[in-house]
């Protein structure tokens, strides 16, 4: 493992332009600069010690998703070879800081289900923005550039999906909740989301830079950018998607932030629908899917 | 119905109203290019070849080897291209900042361009990898190129005293 301050010297022959030796360059690479994501990991490791629901074996099959996803990431990358070292650096960075928000998401899930719904969403973007910038930090450092900030955005614009995605899903099924049928309005949402998400970023970049390109290219490359980001999206959050819903221990955490617990108990009314029936407007004796708020 | 006569002195009217025209026109620019008065640029900085300043009214003005003055009409202008020897090239949006200089009548304006050149480097974390940006930088602080690309820089690296790796820049 490499640590200590590195000398950098350039040098190249320019005649009688300057000194063929340029100026010394030190850098202080220090040992946990060898292990980016190790913020990451310890802010996950922090969740799991300090919310006290987490202080069970079983959570750690969180980590089994999270696992599954590292190593599609690292035959991904393997399979695309990137030129530069650094470009994959930056991706690993997008990568692992998306990884550890959607698992940090299910490790603070009980907190969040004891708040209002909107609330919850907003904490929970708050948190995940937050832990992409843990993320962004141990990556690049404090120096941000511009190519820190687009990072910052896509993230956001990913952290935004899933939750939006979340509760737009749970939205779609709250009169028939089924496993798959939420699933696949999940698919829907997520791309629906960053599609629109990067349009309107695109639409404000051309406004503010005035680039001297044709609205429909914008239009054409933002749309091939959402639909993109939003399928990839999906194909992350899946293997967590199959453990929350094949688990019982998850699962509770998911019906809970949804709202879902009550419709739960309800005794199955239709042998035929495999989907939970939900109480109709104006029923008191039960509580709604999403409670008023939604 | 108009005689022979008549159109005759009518095409010479409008013939003298055009000379007439042509002659103020050729005294007007006659006056104008007495009226542009010339101010003196100081270039501190050697080895240039060619130097290109770009005026505000959107005139390019060229110096093949200019001394240590060069003289150009008063105005506002900025470097749009800096030639050294041995073909170290930097010019506007690529290397040279937007910095306009004011050239006035009987005021000696400055500007620093050329070498002696710096060999800088930037460093910069992206996670495991490190990467550095190596740029020639002349006095002005433009950022000069050269079009050989047969002789990259070399760069060595040292933990402390010791040499862990040396290798030479790629370019872009």
């Amino acid at each position: 493992m490499t640590f200590g301050t590195l000398r950098f010297v350039a040098s190249s022959d320019i005649g009688d332009l300057g000194s063929s030796q340029g100026l010394e360059v030190f850098y202080k690479w220090r040992w946990y600069h060898n292990i980016p994501s190790l913020a990451l990991w310890l802010t996950l490791a922090a969740a799991m010690i300090i919310i006290k629901r987490n202080r069970t074996l079983h959570i750690l099959l969180i980590l089994v998703p999270l696992f599954i996803v590292s190593v599609l990431w690292f035959l991904l990358i393997q399979m695309i070879g990137f030129r530069s070292y650094a470009d994959v650096e930056t991706f690993n960075m997008m990568f692992n800081s998306l990884v550890a928000g959607i698992t940090f998401l299910w490790l603070i899930a009980p907190k969040l289900g004891k708040f209002n719904p909107w609330f919850a969403f907003f904490l929970s973007f708050a948190l995940t923005m937050a832990l992409f910038l843990v993320g962004i930090v141990s990556y690049h450092g404090f120096g941000f550039s511009r190519d820190t900030m687009v990072a910052l955005l896509m993230l956001a614009v990913m952290a935004l999906a899933i939750l939006l995605g979340f509760i737009l899903s749970g939205w779609c099924c709250r009169k028939h909740y089924g496993p798959v049928r939420f699933t696949l309005w999940l698919a829907i949402w997520m791309v629906i989301v960053c599609l629109v998400s990067i349009l309107l970023f695109y639409l404000i970049a051309f406004v503010v830079e005035q680039v001297p390109v044709p609205v429909s290219t914008i239009l054409l490359i933002a749309a091939a950018v959402g639909s993109v980001l939003g399928v990839c999206l999906y194909v992350i959050n899946l293997p967590y998607m199959i453990l929350v819903l094949s688990d019982s221990f998850f699962r509770k955490r998911f019906y809970a932030c949804l709202r879902l617990k009550a419709t739960l108990a309800v005794p199955k009314q239709n042998e035929k629908n495999p989907g939970t029936l939900m109480p109709e407007k104006g029923d008191t004796s039960r509580k709604s899917c999403f409670g008023k708020d939604l | 119905m108009m005689s022979a006569k008549t159109k005759w002195i009518t095409f010479f009217d409008s013939f003298c109203i055009i000379l007439l025209f042509i002659a103020v026109g050729a005294c007007l620019c006659k006056a104008q290019d007495q009226k542009s008065v010339l101010g003196e640029l100081k270039i501190e900085g050697e080895c240039v070849e060619r130097l290109i300043l770009l005026g505000k009214d959107g005139n390019s003005k060229w110096f093949d080897k200019p001394g240590e003055t060069i003289e150009l009409p008063v105005g506002q202008y900025q470097l749009q291209e800096s030639r050294l020897e041995e073909g170290y090239v930097c010019v506007l949006g690529a290397g040279i900042e937007n910095k306009w200089i004011t050239i006035a009548e009987n005021k000696l304006a400055v500007l620093k361009v050329g070498a002696p050149l710096k060999q800088t480097l930037e460093v910069k974390r992206r996670g495991k990898a490190l990467v550095l940006d190596y740029r020639l930088i002349g006095i002005g602080g433009e950022s000069y190129n050269n079009n050989d690309r047969n002789k990259p820089p070399k760069l060595i690296i040292y933990n402390g005293d010791e040499e862990i790796n040396s290798g030479r820049f790629e370019y872009g």
